[in-house]
């Protein structure tokens, strides 16, 4: 578990409006200097910003790698990649797409766009088929963790939400 | 002013490019152990792949500072810039040499690794890691050649002299601001889809839909491969004056190479989306690309070839060598080891089909492509293989190309006539009427109208070799004009066809549901859901301008002629008449004609000719050609003069003038149809765009949204404006030594002008940022 003071650091950092505000900061910074004391100058209140940036950057590398960071919310989101069969409906249905256009604008025959349509939609279907089923095992899982969460009494859930997120232990385990 | 304390800035630039190579060293090895499916790693990845970036920027933005305040010091510094430099020129010369130019080349790298990190978040998770360890190899490679062969920051061996060497003056130039920037973004752009093609390859995640993310920035590299070569075509046609706009140089041809192969691409891959075949084509042309972009860097900064803007020769080139024979080694080893994966589980089934028609138009592209690169290494191949030294000149390309050029254009208009797979008799008879319709009326019409109008279809031209081949390509390029003109109506017709078909199956769809879309309307419905398709169409629209604008080559008049102050000269159409010439600055009391900055100008004098044209009698306008004599360079420039028109530019070129009599000797030329290029990749550049703009439902986005996307891209457009005018402001803040008087007149308004320029671009700098920062991904549907 981190310390307390560099979670929050990390959290204050992490707000959408300070990154923000610290970019029109550096920027208005740069801006009024270069105007008072010379372009160069401008330049340098620029560079010495990157060097904190990349100073800030590589910390927060560091500090991930070695596990004392929190793992943000995007990335815990983005945990759950699209597999290849989902890139490949993907694919089908935008084949399917162009398939319609196709035929809108009479570049394929009727005969061809039965085919091809009967193709994309059975191999859309086989795909859709191996989604669910590779899905099975993750939906049983939610659906037991939201009956125990449901059985719970109202104080131990509410302790449980306040203790959930998407702190590091509590985020979903990596796979090896 | 502030400033770094003196003693520093030399090495802590070199400590800092050190630092780029670790911290690219580091990300590669964290991205590599991510490649395992470690989250924490992936994150560690991108935090390392975002403060490499900024380790570049912070090195670029110290390499400027060493700029403006002339650190000389450096060595990069003292040969590339000298006191008398504008702002705008001394950040120019951030990319006037090599060992910068490199550093540039890094950042801009860095800044595609940015977007493309940010862009990944949440996508394409296998991948991610792989495609972050390749852009880390080739950020390595680059600071490699940087700390070993090209430090920027390096010192001068002696005690720095008081002032610079200075820029070339035909880099003074504000084509020098955007040319190599553009350029150079199309070059490294091409390092996106390459590690993406690696990733794919190294995960075995060798799906179709990888190559939608690919196709995307493929199409970025090749919009600004397209505004860089169009760039480097307007500077040679104004500042070199040497009359024409491509000159075949090894460098221009290094330039293009890519852009021949990522065309081949952007249409490919479309055959492996749509039948899931050509995976080993595509994967082999993402990789030639950027090999390309690699082996035309290395061309123009080896030595190996003489070029008119090659860099010194340095010892770079080996680097290059290497580091090809890496990416060779690579792709291919890669790519045999995932063979099976990448076989197609379809075939061609008809030449009649669309696929066919690609495969051959990327044949056509590929071979002009290898042509040319061929072509520019013959000298060193004949002089490497047969101790002679043999010269590939411009007549060379322009015979051969002519006929592989009109190939690729017949093929441009055939391929959207056939559908996938197969394309029946009666599809193809619907499909080819009004095109061939408009093939032979255009070349009729050409045929008995274009020697009236100045264009005729048929054009005198000597041979080239003795013999049948040499026979062929005279008759070749006789008729090209014709050819050109006939496939051009040819072509356009199809894509008019492309768009009445598309509007009519809309409106027709629209009737069945019991709705009305007007004309206007189906086309804007048609364009902004089939925007990749339609802008493709608008992209061959450019091109049909630009081949129409090449055809105009063939009707070029070009003269010598020496005149005298009052003395006319006929050439094609134009009267022309030498009125009077000035060498400024002038002894003169009244000062001989001279403007103010004329006169004031002290880095350089100017000859400078005035002349007055008349078209078929009618008064057309002036030109003033000049020479420009710089005389701490000692070089003599000459200053090009152009009256542009719809049909044709007057092209004027002064050469010697005698001082005392002011007798002139001039290069006229007539050059019919030059416009129609510049317009055409305009048009390029649109229809690009339209194809890359980002898919996005009004519904989803909301107004708020819509309102802040659009002052984005309005912001970017001022800012474009902005960059478009500034070479203005370069070319009146060239600072002169002024005489002291002049010094204190002409400063104050430069420095303000100045300030007011660099706000703005901050500024709206600004905007785009919070504006893009405010942005969310929801935004985007696509």
């Amino acid at each position: 578990m981190s310390e307390p003071s560099s979670v929050n650091f990390e959290a204050f950092l992490a707000k959408l409006w300070v990154r923000r505000g610290l970019t029109v900061l550096v920027v208005a910074l740069a801006v009024a200097f270069g105007l008072s004391h010379g372009i160069a100058t401008g330049f340098l209140v620029l560079a010495g910003a990157f060097l904190l940036l990349t100073l800030g950057l590589l910390w927060w590398s560091l500090q991930s790698l070695s596990g004392k960071s929190k793992l943000s919310l995007d990335e815990a989101l983005s945990l759950a990649r699209p597999s290849a069969e989902e890139e490949q409906k993907q694919s089908v249905l935008r084949a399917l797409k162009d398939l319609e256009f196709e035929r809108g604008v009479g570049k394929i025959s009727a005969e061809d766009y039965q085919e091809l349509s009967l193709h994309y939609r059975s191999e859309a279907k086989r795909l859709m088929a191996l989604l669910d089923e590779s899905h099975a095992h993750s939906k049983a899982e939610v659906e037991a963790l939201s009956a125990s969460l449901l059985a719970t009494s109202p104080a131990k859930q509410a302790a449980r939400t306040e203790d959930s997120g998407v702190a590091a232990s509590a985020a979903p385990e990596e796979p090896s | 002013m502030w400033s770094l304390p003196q003693v520093g800035l030399p090495e802590l630039g070199t400590s800092v490019i050190y630092g780029i190579l670790l911290c690219a060293a580091y990300t590669f090895a964290v991205a590599v152990a991510a490649g395992r499916s470690k989250p924490r790693l992936l994150q560690a990845a991108r935090a390392g792949a975002y403060a490499t970036s900024a380790m570049v920027a912070f090195a670029v933005l110290l390499l400027a500072y060493a700029f403006l305040t002339h650190d000389f010091r450096i060595r990069y510094v003292l040969r590339y810039s000298d006191r008398s430099m504008s702002t705008p020129y001394l950040i120019t010369a951030l990319w006037g040499g090599q060992d910068g130019s490199l550093l540039w080349w890094t950042a801009l790298l860095c800044g595609y690794i940015t977007l493309t990190v940010r862009w990944l978040k949440g996508r394409y998770r296998a991948l991610q890691p792989y495609v972050i360890a390749t852009l880390m190899v080739i950020v390595s490679f680059f600071t490699i050649v940087l700390i070993f062969s090209a430090n920027p920051f390096a010192t001068t061996i002696a005690v720095s002299p008081p002032d610079g060497e200075g820029l070339n003056p035909l880099l003074l130039s504000y084509w020098m601001i955007i040319h190599p920037p553009a350029l150079y973004m199309g070059f490294v752009g091409c390092s996106v889809p390459f590690s993406f093609a690696i990733a794919a390859l190294i995960t075995g995640r060798l799906d179709n839909e990888w190559i939608i993310a690919v196709r995307k920035w493929m199409l970025f590299a090749f919009l600004f491969l397209s505004i860089g070569n169009w760039l480097g075509m307007m500077w040679a046609y104004e500042e070199l004056g040497w009359g024409g706009y491509w000159a075949w140089d090894p460098v221009e041809n290094a330039a293009c190479l890519p852009w021949f192969t990522a065309a081949a691409y952007v249409h490919s891959t479309m055959i492996q989306e749509r039948r899931n075949m050509l995976k080993v084509w595509n994967i082999f042309l993402i990789c030639l690309t950027f090999f390309m972009t690699i082996f035309g860097t290395f061309l123009t900064r080896s030595g190996l070839i003489t070029s008119v803007h090659s860099f010194a020769q340095s010892s770079i080139g080996n680097y290059f060598i290497v580091f090809m024979g890496l990416i060779v080694a690579t792709s291919v080893g890669l790519i045999v080891w995932r063979l099976p994966l990448l076989r197609a589980k379809t075939e061609i089934e008809a030449v009649t089909s669309r696929e066919a028609m690609f495969v051959i138009n990327n044949w056509a592209l590929l071979g002009a492509m290898s042509f040319i690169a061929i072509a520019t290494l013959f000298p060193k191949i004949s002089e490497y293989l047969w101790q002679e030294n043999a010269t590939v000149g411009p007549p060379f390309f322009n015979r051969w190309l002519a006929p592989i050029g009109l190939v690729i254009f017949a093929l441009m208009g055939l391929a959207p006539l056939f559908g996938w797979r197969k394309t029946s008799p009666e599809l193809l008879k619907k499909s080819f009427v009004w095109p061939l319709a408009a093939l032979f009326t255009g070349a009729a019409l050409h045929l008995a109208f274009g020697r009236a109008l100045g264009f005729p279809a048929l054009v005198e031209n000597d041979v080239f070799y003795p013999g049948a081949v040499g026979l062929i390509l005279q008759k070749v390029g006789s008729v090209s004009p014709l050819l050109t003109i006939a496939l051009a109506a040819f072509n356009l017709a199809v894509i008019v066809q492309e768009f009445a078909r598309g509007i009519a199956a809309r409106q027709s769809a629209a009737e069945k549901r019991g709705d009305e879309e007007s004309l206007s309307v189906a086309l804007f419905r048609l364009i902004t859901k089939n925007r990749r398709r339609y802008g493709g169409y608008i992209v061959h629209t450019g091109i049909v301008f630009m081949f129409i604008g090449f055809a105009g080559a063939a009707w070029n008049k070009d003269k010598e002629t020496s005149l005298s102050v009052g003395q006319t000269f006929e050439i094609g159409d134009y009267t022309v008449t030498y009125k009077s010439a000035r060498m400024c600055p002038s002894m003169q009391p009244d000062g001989g004609g001279c403007s103010l900055e004329e006169q004031s100008d002290m880095s350089k004098r100017r000859v400078i000719a005035n002349l007055d044209l008349a078209k078929n009698g009618k008064y057309m306008g002036s030109v003033s050609p000049a020479q420009f004599i710089y005389t701490r360079q000692e070089q003599t420039t000459t200053e090009v003069s152009i009256l542009r028109t719809f049909w044709d530019d007057f092209y004027s070129v002064v050469g010697r003038v005698d001082p005392s009599t002011k007798q002139a000797t001039f290069q006229l030329h007539v050059k019919p149809l030059v416009s129609w290029i510049w317009a055409g990749v305009c048009i390029l550049i649109m229809g690009t765009l339209l194809s890359l703009w980002p898919q996005f439902s009004y519904g989803r986005v909301g107004v708020w949204s819509l309102v802040r996307t659009a002052s984005g891209a309005a912001a970017g457009i001022v800012f474009s404006i902005w960059l478009a005018m500034s070479p203005s402001l370069a070319y009146a803040k060239t600072r002169p030594r002024l005489p002291e008087g002049a010094a204190a007149l002409a400063a104050p308004r430069a420095l303000g002008s100045e300030h007011l320029g660099i706000s703005l671009a901050l500024g709206l700098g600004l905007v785009v940022g919070v504006g893009q920062s405010l942005r969310r991904r929801r935004d985007f549907g696509e």
